[in-house]
């Protein structure tokens, strides 16, 4: 019973620590981020896995069963991939065979012949390209118990001609397997996802959890330092602290559970990815949020317990530790580092790679250091015009900077490494490959001047008129045949040929390079890539054997391909539209799909990394403000801490933030330079940098106002 | 010439009277203060001189009573000009200097005329004059590295920089040794006679407490003269 009422006891004085001074609530709202932080990462992936369930879930439901020979069949099936905006999607073809056969799930009919279903969020998104009318008649939307996700795109296509005899259909029996439809069919493994997701964000959150830990609270230390000579274990501290951190560890955990609550609500977009979750699929893992509450709230207990830190702050007026000077060799180490990177630029093939490589770490691994000198020389600085001037805020704040460099350094280093990681994470991710690189170059060069189009069999002369009469007059078209082990042959009449500036070669004429005008040129560089050499014939594209045609446009034709691609899919069975390199573009699209997630997640990191290093500022800062309040009773100066507050915080880290952000702006394009790919996001660097300048602000504001708050309250003691 | 000299006393209580959830702490104070003249107050630990003394400085509304300084009464008066009189007025010696430890002796000195908002060259000027006088160094070395004696002297100027009526003293001597605080006592109690300022202080040492003109016991919520 004593016993009982001993640890209770111990729980109410940690529990009224939390509610103590301005230094308390500091660490009492750095607890509560850092549950939440972790509560919210640690329901991401949770979510990320019932993403994943749900779309494997509704893959298996939609994949073709495959008739067996003999097998009656009940429908024919046939997959091929369109584009919207170079980001791919599935075109499912279908044909009933049957009345009775079961439509595809999410489909409450079978579409009618040159009827299509589309996902809402291929409308939404191909309306630029009237996909609405790509395919055919619109005949509705695909339902949500159809699609992997309600962001996927997918279109259902029922033919207006289809060669029901054709080979290139799928004879099937129903639906019912997994094959790797839409979503499915470009995703990235699981594993991809929680890995980025560990690396960029939960290793941040550990630290903002581990700086909130350790965070500096006087009513706390106070209080363990009592018991401590009370004669009080470790156990009653770690019960004390259990009391003290259960209610903002418990808050935090809840707060951290509320978007993925609200996402199981209503369907939430992604900001920055575009990526639309789905609140049916999120609703299945309803049952793990007390789970991940729990969870949380015990890692951040476990944290303040084992990460308490005994102080001695607060006996005397003798500085608990002026830091040391920092090694020059660290500051040389660093210059040499930077040398490195720089050469880098001037050193061929994988050497010059590995050098950046090496003198990225270095800089990043020794700027603390760099930093730490650097603010003291701020802080002496800041301290000699205040002095000078004869104002106190940049005197008292300068002096503490030389006095405390660590606390500005964090932020520094936090900032810088922050936005050196996002930058480096982007620019990685726009690197491009030989082919993606040459298709990026031809798009650049003549868009969608040039089309591809070609279907699941030869062109018969009719589909070729068919598909000639549906094109606008703007539109030059080329017949392309490609034997097995040859090069590629265009046909067209003589003035089509006149129009893009080739001659009419009375026989098959080897094409020169640079003849024709650019689009000719690019058709030529693609063709010839598989097939050696273009062969010129002039005739009628009706009248020869073709396999695929060359559509060409005039940039003043508008949207060059959404004609294209109506015609064709009006006209061809199972049609196929691309531009030159169209798969290069597409994975091109897909890699930096991937990037801007990377880009979200690295970004959420350094906020969270920044969050810790401000917390950590903050807390640092009401523990050496209160030295200032007894002066303020005689001279009546409550508002000079916000001014000191700006000095000491946001003055250097905006300084830090500005130079972090030339330095990695100067990294970014460096490594553009060295490896000669990649494009420079300004607009990230930007994003970072501001918010990096605002949080400095608005950290300083706060702990400003926290001080101006506590200083009216604060009692000479000591009697 | 100073509101202080205009009246009878730099520093007056008359009936003062506090009280914390009922409990009495004094009751009915009264005492006058010239300018120029040193009072000690003493008393058990818990007697109520630190809440006298806070009283004083005006961070506790007394229940009853009034406290006259420099001829105003401070439990009357707004906030803003409660700190603006304050500001004027009080100095202030804390036990512990509560100095801050980054800044140079000068710095410490200068701060409070500068927020006051002091020309910056007569705040440095009257610092520096200040230190030489209590034999403070007045070189570049941060008060945080300064003996305990001199930390204390370097917040008694502090306290007079701004040429105060009334100087509160909270055992000023406390966290001292005894030759220090020997050193400490006679510069206080000297500087404030030379200036003409009115001393209180709060004392739990009989030899500190020796040193004033005049000696009070605050004693079961009661002030008596001490012979």
């Amino acid at each position: 019973m004593i016993r009982r009422s001993l640890w209770w006891q111990l729980l109410r004085i940690g529990w009224n620590i939390g509610r103590g001074a301005s230094g308390d609530r500091t660490r009492f709202i750095a607890l509560l981020l850092a549950s939440a932080t972790l509560a919210l990462i640690a329901s991401t992936a949770v979510a990320a896995v019932a993403v994943v369930d749900a779309r494997d879930g509704v893959e298996r439901t939609r994949g073709p069963l495959f008739a067996d020979d003999g097998e009656p069949a009940t429908a024919l099936w046939r997959v091929e991939f369109d584009a919207v905006d170079q980001v791919q999607h599935s075109v499912v073809f279908v044909e009933p065979l049957t009345a009775s056969a079961a439509p595809p799930p999410g489909l409450p009919r079978w579409p009618a012949r040159g009827e299509a279903y589309l996902s809402p969020e291929l409308l939404r998104l191909g309306g630029p390209e009237n996909i609405s009318a790509r395919y055919g008649h619109l005949a509705g939307l695909v339902q949500r118990n159809g699609l992997a996700s309600p962001g996927e795109r997918i279109a259902y296509v029922r033919p207006l001609h289809p060669n029901l005899r054709s080979d290139d259909w799928f004879k099937i029996t129903g639906f019912g397997q997994a094959v790797g439809l839409g979503e499915a069919q470009a995703a990235r493994p699981l594993s991809m996802f929680l890995d980025a997701l560990i690396g960029l964000l939960a290793v941040p959150a550990l630290a903002l959890l581990v700086v909130a830990a350790r965070c500096g609270s006087t009513a706390r230390d106070r209080r363990s330092a009592l018991l401590q000579a009370l004669g009080g274990l470790a156990r009653h501290r770690a019960v004390v602290n259990l009391g003290e951190a259960a209610l903002p560890a418990t808050a935090g955990a809840c707060l951290g559970a509320v978007p993925i609550l609200t996402a199981m609500i209503v369907d939430i977009r992604i900001p920055g990815t575009g990526y639309l979750i789905g609140s049916t699929d999120l609703r299945a893992v309803l049952w793990t949020i007390p789970a991940v509450v729990l969870a949380t709230v015990l890692i951040t207990l476990t944290a303040v317990v084992m990460l308490h830190r005994i102080d001695r702050a607060g006996k005397t007026t003798r500085p608990r530790s002026f830091s040391g000077p920092v090694p020059r060799w660290r500051l040389v180490l660093c210059a040499v580092m930077f040398a490195v990177e720089a050469v880098s630029g001037f050193v061929d093939g994988d050497v010059g790679f590995y050098l950046y490589l090496a003198g990225t770490l270095g800089v990043l691994a020794t700027l603390p250091s760099v930093a730490a000198a650097l603010s003291r020389g701020l802080g002496e600085r800041i301290a000699a015009f205040g002095r000078r001037r004869g104002r106190p805020a940049p005197l008292t704040a300068g002096r503490w900077i030389v006095a405390h460099p660590g606390v500005v350094t964090r932020l520094a280093v936090a900032v810088i490494i922050g936005l050196g990681l996002i930058t480096q994470v982007q620019v990685w991710h726009s690197r491009l490959s030989d082919p993606q690189k040459e298709a990026v170059a031809t798009e650049q060069r003549v868009g969608g001047g040039v089309l591809l189009v070609s279907a699941e069999t030869d062109l018969t002369p009719a589909q070729i008129s068919a598909f000639a009469r549906h094109l606008p007059p703007a539109y030059t078209i080329l017949g392309l045949h490609t034997p097995e082990n040859g090069p590629t042959t265009a046909v067209a009449p003589c003035p089509a040929l006149r129009s893009v500036h080739l001659t009419c070669p009375p026989t098959p004429t080897a094409l020169r390079t640079g003849a024709g005008d650019t689009r000719v040129q690019e058709l030529h560089r693609w063709q010839g890539k598989q097939n050696g050499q273009m062969i010129v014939r002039t005739g009628s594209i009706t009248g020869s054997k073709l396999d695929a045609l060359a559509v060409l446009s005039a940039p003043e034709a508008g949207s060059r391909t959404t004609p294209v691609k109506q015609a064709a899919y009006a006209t061809l069975p199972l049609p196929k539209v691309d531009q030159l390199g169209a798969d290069s573009l597409i994975s091109a699209k897909s890699d930096s799909q991937m990037a801007r997630w990377l880009v979200l997640f690295g970004v959420c990191g350094m906020l969270i990394l920044m969050l810790a290093a401000a917390v950590s500022a903050a807390a640092e800062f009401l523990r050496f403000s209160p030295a200032l309040m007894p002066l303020t009773i005689q001279a009546d100066g409550h508002r000079v801490f916000i001014s000191i507050a700006l000095w000491n915080l946001a003055v250097p880290l905006s300084l830090a933030t500005l130079i972090g952000a030339a330095v990695t702006a100067w990294q970014g394009l460096h490594f553009i330079a060295v490896v000669d790919e990649g494009t420079f996001s300004w607009e990230t660097l930007t994003i970072a940098t501001t918010t990096g300048t605002l949080l400095a602000f608005a950290i300083a504001l706060a702990g400003g106002l926290s001080a101006t708050r506590a200083a009216p309250r604060w009692r000479p003691t000591g009697d | 010439m100073k509101p202080g000299n205009q009246t009878n006393g730099a520093l007056r209580i008359a009936g003062l009277t506090h009280a914390v959830s009922d409990r009495p702490i004094f009751t009915d104070l009264e005492f006058t203060m010239r300018s120029g003249e040193s009072v000690a107050v003493v008393g058990p630990s818990g007697s109520g001189k630190t809440t006298l003394l806070m009283c004083l400085l005006g961070l506790i509304k007394p229940s009853a009573g009034r406290v006259e300084v420099a001829g105003a009464d401070i439990t009357r008066l707004s906030t803003r000009a409660l700190a603006a009189h304050r500001r004027r007025h009080l100095g202030v010696v804390f036990q512990f200097g509560e100095l801050l430890p980054e800044l140079t002796p000068l710095e410490n000195v200068a701060l409070p005329a500068l927020l006051a908002g002091m020309n910056h060259q007569k705040a440095y000027a009257s610092a520096e004059r200040l230190l030489g006088d209590l034999g403070v160094p007045k070189d570049n070395t941060t008060t945080g590295l300064l003996s305990g004696g001199e930390r204390q002297r370097t917040a008694v100027a502090r306290a007079l920089i701004s040429e105060p009526a009334v100087l509160l003293a909270d055992e000023p001597t406390g966290a001292l040794d005894w030759t220090t605080r020997d050193a400490v006592a006679s510069t206080l109690y000297s500087l404030a006679r030379d200036r003409d300022c009115a001393l209180l202080v709060v004392t739990h040492d009989p030899a500190v407490a020796g040193r004033a003109d005049r000696r009070l016991r605050l004693d079961a919520g009661k002030l008596t003269e001490v012979a």
